[in-house]
């Protein structure tokens, strides 16, 4: 896809390159190589070494410290990134948080949550979903009432993902129960240590645990915890949605980890004593996962080079969520059929290879569940193509 | 470099104007082919410069990059063109950017003008003689070879020692058996016994050969993609202004949500095919690896995701997609014929598994 890049971006690309073999301490990427739930310990180290750089909030504009990259940049810069298995930066504060407050939030709620965010010390987590407002996001019933100085939060929080070592959370919460179910919601900075808050782990079938519900009882947010304006919350978070769409794509990663998948696909033996990614079955798997693999790229590029070159991206900014998603779930699946019997064991004993390999691998593909269901279930997703770019 | 669709203003007019000309001349209809006079449609595209657009300037050409001249070919592919624009329009130009300058420029101005045709004969199992310099064997399935001028012949495509292109005068000499395909185009079979080539009829040979014919099969599939991609794309709209208007169990066929979620996952497949068609375009410029990988890569999208969009509309038409007087159905049989052409999808798979995955085994 080289033909895609202009000369400078190849020599931006070698920079970064250059940095991450540098900066990167080798236990980091090993830590990214063998499981999915990093510590917020290693998310913060990298944070910080990117900080230093210029480099950690990539995607903000340059008065709140980004470096200023057009998407293209920060494209390669995210590649460079999974391809060097550098520690994924926490989605919520970087990508979530950090764009909501500095385009809704007040000046001093700005000077006062986003260097925590962009140095990697602050850890957000995000209160959206409840256990009835999970794809229908209106349907939301955490109620935040007027009080003097403040607001009073009660409700229940689900799926709060990192929420266990989270220091504050965004929250969506109903300022308005008199007005149609989308208007009548506000948008809470939380602090996630007030005593009114506890939280019950829920693990995942990957045996994992990095999602909450979290229990809201009496929590007190003052004035200067509501972001912007009140019942516009639901504005807000739809706003968000639009600009951040090729994030969850997640197209790198599955770059990274489908390369990692043909490292040990030709590492491995076939039955036939050659490798096994010569066998024409497990070959041809491989050869159309590329396939895909390539499309997806270039979609999510065609978006980027849009918003590059001064161009509202067209129509099929809608679909790399869908697609991004569809292809994770696909690398894993193979995953699971290059692993044969080793990817079902609970636990691996020994250190060859495949026993190495198959534990990650495994909870990838089971907790991959996920990414067709999040952000808005894929189902979600087309009826919006259907109604939205197709008129239907 | 093109990293969008949406491109700059001289793109735009030239696949607007081509898209009038197409749709006021030669827009699909049953009864297209008893009232065009396909003589005078092949001068008029001549005239507009789709001829010219790939030759280089030395040749008096136009020089087009990639997304212009496969626009033209997926706004033929849209109206579901039967000339052979492709050998054409993306082919030739190519060839003769190869040959003698002084053989080429007077070939140059008559493709440009119209007045001759040049027909792509992909290589079947075509062996030239180097000592005898006789051709042997017969070509894959060629289109537009009946009413060709010229034949651009490949011989020998599997190996730089047997390798050659041949640019040979149409002739009555040479066996052909003429077929109509499914999609409503014709192409021929040519069948070379013992026929004396002239030494100015070799274009290429050897290693330089190899990697010509290499290169003119890739954008024959490249080309061949962006008119099926036109079709298919024509033919998703079709789809849903058709399911807006038809009515069952008293609402639009648009209203119910499983026929909006099989219109948003063709959707999803024909974005994804206009990005490797975008990708496609850039390599028709590129390196000789990357121009292979994005023409096996479309193709084998094309063979099974583009014919699985293409179903899912006649699915969600109904008993009309059957009828061979609606579009969608001629849309389908367009995409099956290209994913048989320029060798199968199950070919391009393969093609592409040794291209992205190094093997030990193809080393030695």
């Amino acid at each position: 896809m080289d033909a895609f890049f202009t000369a400078d971006e190849i020599a931006f690309r070698d920079e970064v390159r250059a940095f991450i073999r540098e900066n990167l301490p080798t236990d980091l990427a090993q830590k990214t190589r063998d499981g999915i739930h990093l510590a917020r310990e290693d998310m913060a180290r990298w944070n910080t070494i990117l900080d230093k750089r210029g480099w950690a909030v990539h995607h903000w504009p340059t008065e709140y410290g980004g470096p200023g990259w057009t998407p293209i940049q920060r494209f390669i810069f995210e590649a460079e990134c999974a391809s060097g298995d550098a520690p994924p930066l926490s989605v919520f504060g970087l990508y979530l948080v950090g764009p909501t407050i500095y385009t809704f939030g007040s000046s001093e709620q700005r000077a006062r949550y986003l260097p925590g965010i962009r140095s990697g010390e602050t850890f957000w987590c995000q209160g959206y979903s409840e256990p009835d407002a999970g794809s229908d996001l209106a349907a939301v019933r955490t109620t935040a009432r007027k009080v003097e100085g403040g607001w009073i939060i009660d409700g229940s929080k689900a799926w709060t993902s990192e929420g266990h070592f989270a220091d504050l959370m965004i929250c969506l919460a109903r300022t308005n129960p008199n007005v149609k179910p989308q208007a009548g919601l506000s948008l809470f900075i939380v602090d996630m240590k007030d005593k009114g808050i506890s939280l019950q782990p829920v693990i995942t079938i990957d045996s994992g645990h990095s999602v909450n519900t979290t229990f809201m009882d009496n929590v007190f947010v003052p004035d200067d915890g509501l972001i912007g304006e009140v019942d516009k919350g639901w504005t807000y978070a739809k706003f968000l949605l639009s600009h951040e769409r090729t994030n969850n794509a997640q197209v790198h990663r599955s770059r990274r980890e489908f390369t990692r998948l043909k490292d040990l696909a030709a590492a491995l033996p076939g039955s036939g004593g050659g490798r096994l990614i010569d066998e024409p079955a497990m070959c041809r798997r491989f050869t159309l996962v590329e396939a895909n693999l390539v499309s997806l790229e270039i979609t999510v590029l065609r978006v980027l080079a849009d918003q590059t070159e001064g161009r509202e991206p067209g129509p099929e900014a809608s679909i790399v969520k869908i697609i991004g998603s569809e292809l994770q779930q696909r690398i894993t699946e193979l995953a699971m059929e290059v692993l044969g019997e080793e990817g079902i064991k609970a636990e691996h004993e020994g250190d060859s290879l495949l026993a190495q390999e198959a534990q990650g691998w495994t909870e990838r593909h089971l907790f991959r569940r996920v990414v067709t269901i999040y952000a808005g279930s894929n189902e979600i997703q087309k009826t919006i193509i259907a109604r939205s770019v197709l008129g239907m | 470099m093109r990293r969008s669709e949406q491109t700059r203003a001289e793109d735009t007019l030239l696949r607007d104007t081509s898209r009038r000309f197409l749709e006021d001349t030669y827009a699909w209809d049953e009864g297209r082919l008893r009232r065009a006079d396909r003589a005078a449609h092949w001068r008029s595209a001549a005239e507009l410069g789709w001829f010219a657009l790939g030759l280089p300037e030395r040749l008096g050409g136009l020089e087009g990059d990639g997304n212009q001249l496969l626009s033209i070919l997926e706004e033929a592919g849209r109206v579901l063109h039967d000339a052979p624009l492709l050998a054409n329009v993306l082919l030739a130009p190519k060839a003769l950017s190869a040959m003698n300058e002084a053989v080429a420029i007077p070939l140059a101005e008559k493709l440009a003008a119209g007045e001759i045709r040049f027909a792509y004969v992909p290589d079947g199992s075509l062996h030239l003689s180097r000592s005898t310099m006789r051709l042997e064997g017969k070509g894959s399935l060629a289109l537009g070879a009946a009413e060709a001028t010229h034949w651009l012949v490949a011989v020998g495509s599997r190996s730089a020692d047997g390798a050659s292109l041949l640019l040979l005068p149409a002739s009555d000499a040479v066996r052909r058996a003429d077929s109509r395909l499914i999609d409503g185009r014709s192409a021929s079979t040519l069948y070379f016994e013992d026929l004396a080539i002239p030494d100015d009829a070799v274009l290429a040979r050897g290693e330089t050969a190899f990697r010509l014919l290499e290169e003119l099969n890739d954008r024959a599939v490249i080309g061949a993609c962006a008119e099926a991609f036109g079709a298919l794309e024509g033919g998703l709209e079709l789809t849903v202004d058709y399911v807006k208007q038809r009515t069952q169990f008293g609402a639009p066929l648009s209203s119910f949500q499983a026929v909006q979620h099989k219109m948003a996952e063709s959707f999803c497949e024909i974005e994804q095919m206009r990005s490797l068609l975008l990708w496609g375009a850039v390599a028709l410029e590129g390196s000789p690896d990357e121009r292979a990988q994005a023409a096996s890569a479309l193709k084998v999208f094309l063979g099974r995701e583009g014919l699985t969009a293409a179903s899912r509309c006649i699915q969600v038409s109904g008993g009309i997609g059957l009828t061979e007087d609606y579009r969608i159905g001629h849309v389908y049989k367009r995409l099956q014929t290209v994913s048989a052409l320029f060798g199968s999808t199950e070919a391009h798979i393969a093609r592409l598994g040794d291209l992205f995955i190094p093997s030990t085994q193809h080393e030695t």
